[in-house]
């Protein structure tokens, strides 16, 4: 028995990578659902966005991402566009990331299509931008300088939704999507400089970084990985802003699955690693 | 099974990727080179469009000349290759240090200090909700206990004996529970990815999944 536990410390690692493959696919192949709680950092978020007046000052949605990191950040792009063209809230999109470019600029044309928005009247989309907080603290003073042309090469002044929007006085809020720590940049030089207010998604990675600024009133709210994401569209699903959940939900039960696999590898491992010191001093 | 080329394309340089976990095999190489590649030329395309035409190209034909003044300090850069000429980099190194410092420093001490000290600090208002997660009382003495014991570990000027040794001892503690919801949170992250592509591989390649 003892030798037998001696060995789950040196478990190869393939017998791993194959049973967390079957671990994720039986909830994704049996559509096995279930709800969850929401945290309060999604609830802030939601609850920010849902009190913008509808076509007033818009919101300016930065898709700062990669995608590396789609998987995770694409979910909540949708769930909140979805939220707001169900409202009727103006929307300004951007991308400080290189390749956040055509990811934000697919999403959210998709989701203007599903809504029957229109482009240049209920949203703005200008691609990327170079040197990120210039552009930060360029759009504090005078946005048309800051995004001169838009994605379709089209120019600022014949944008019918941006006659009236000069700097962030003229926004709702900016809400930073990111991998990286972009959500931090827009805290420094937006938030704090310009006093508009900042929301921020990220990567299951980057979450924790942002914990101090939710506590201080920086942030409005955070959507933290797939289970932010997730939580943002179980929301506007029963709000009905929307009719169905999206991936993010339909991952959820696979990553509980996932997660409850890898707690137990952990504890096998701690236990073969422990017996193994054992049968050492034994010898 | 898909009918779409594209997605066939992106199907089979997944599995590609995934083969490495197996071990490292030419199919895996092939598809890391192919993507570093394409990234290379994405970005010189994307930073011509959104760099060179809005800033450059645009202003100067409107006639607007200051744009030659950033712009030729930006080349400044390039004498880099030039030996005798390449102590000029200084130029516009020493400007984007000066500009980067003076714009960050003050906004960077008020969002992460000064707005930081503040949230560690308890007041009346906590009283109305004591366990609210985020301005509840409890959660108010436990950011507070947190912040001064953790800070304390990183006190090197005196032997951690005493009072200090107790106080950093209670910091190694928070200090440690912080790595450890990092850590979950990063194994949600990377698990995310895989089912990501699970879904990718199952719903619009093989549709498997509905």
């Amino acid at each position: 028995m003892m030798k037998y536990l001696a060995k789950l410390g040196k478990l190869d690692r393939r017998i791993i990578f194959l049973l967390l493959l079957v671990v994720i696919l039986i909830p994704l192949l049996f559509s096995i659902k279930s709800r969850f709680y929401v945290d309060s950092a999604t609830r802030g978020l939601y609850d920010y966005i849902d009190h913008i007046e509808p076509n007033g000052r818009p919101l300016v949605l930065s898709f700062d991402y990669d995608p590396q990191v789609a998987a995770e950040l694409d979910p909540m792009a949708r769930a909140v566009l979805r939220h707001c063209f169900a409202r009727g809230v103006r929307v300004i999109g951007m991308s400080l990331q290189p390749q956040g470019d055509a990811i934000g600029e697919a999403i959210i044309t998709q989701t203007a299509l599903e809504f029957k928005r229109q482009k240049g009247k209920d949203y703005c989309y200008f691609g990327f931008r170079p040197a990120g907080t210039i552009v930060m603290l360029q759009m504090g003073v005078n946005v048309k300088r800051a995004l001169p042309i838009d994605y379709y090469q089209v120019s600022f002044d014949s944008l019918p939704m941006m006659h009236n929007i000069h700097n962030y006085y003229d926004m709702a809020m900016v809400l930073s999507l990111a991998g990286s720590n972009w959500p931090y940049f827009w805290i420094v030089y937006a938030e704090t400089k310009f006093k508009v207010r900042v929301g921020a998604g990220q990567t299951a990675v980057m979450a924790p970084d942002n914990y101090p600024f939710l506590q201080t009133g920086q942030l409005v709210g955070q959507l933290g990985g797939m289970k932010g994401a997730a939580e943002y569209e179980q929301l506007i699903v029963d709000a009905g802003y929307y009719h169905k959940g999206d991936m993010a939900s339909k991952a959820m039960n696979a990553i509980s699955f996932s997660h409850l696999l890898i707690i137990t590898l952990i504890l096998l491992g701690n236990i073969g690693y422990f017996v193994t010191q054992h049968l050492g001093k034994k010898k | 099974m898909s009918t779409n080329i594209w997605v066939w394309l992106a199907a089979l340089l997944s599995l590609a990727i995934f083969s490495y976990l197996y071990k490292e095999n030419p199919v895996f190489r092939f598809a890391e080179h192919l993507f570093t590649g394409l990234s290379v030329g994405y970005y010189i395309v994307l930073y011509y469009n959104n760099y060179a035409i809005p800033y450059i190209v645009i202003p100067l034909s409107e006639h607007r000349w200051i744009t030659l003044i950033p712009m030729a300090l930006g080349m400044m850069y390039l004498f880099r290759f030039i030996p005798k000429l390449n102590y000029l980099i200084l130029i516009p190194i020493a400007i984007s240090l000066g500009f980067g410092s003076g714009m960050s420093i003050p906004l960077t001490i008020e969002a992460d200090v000064l707005k930081q000290v503040q949230g560690t600090m308890i007041d009346t208002s906590m009283m109305k909700n004591i366990w609210d997660p985020q301005n509840g009382l409890i959660a108010g003495i436990l950011i507070l206990v947190g912040v001064v014991s953790s800070i304390s570990y990183f006190y090197f000027s005196r032997e951690h004996k005493g009072a200090l040794k107790v106080s950093a001892n209670l910091g190694i503690w928070f200090v440690m529970i912080g790595f450890g919801a990092t850590f979950g949170y990063t194994v949600m992250a990377r698990v995310s990815l895989l089912i990501a592509r699970m879904q990718f591989l199952f719903t619009d390649w093989i549709h498997l999944i509905k």
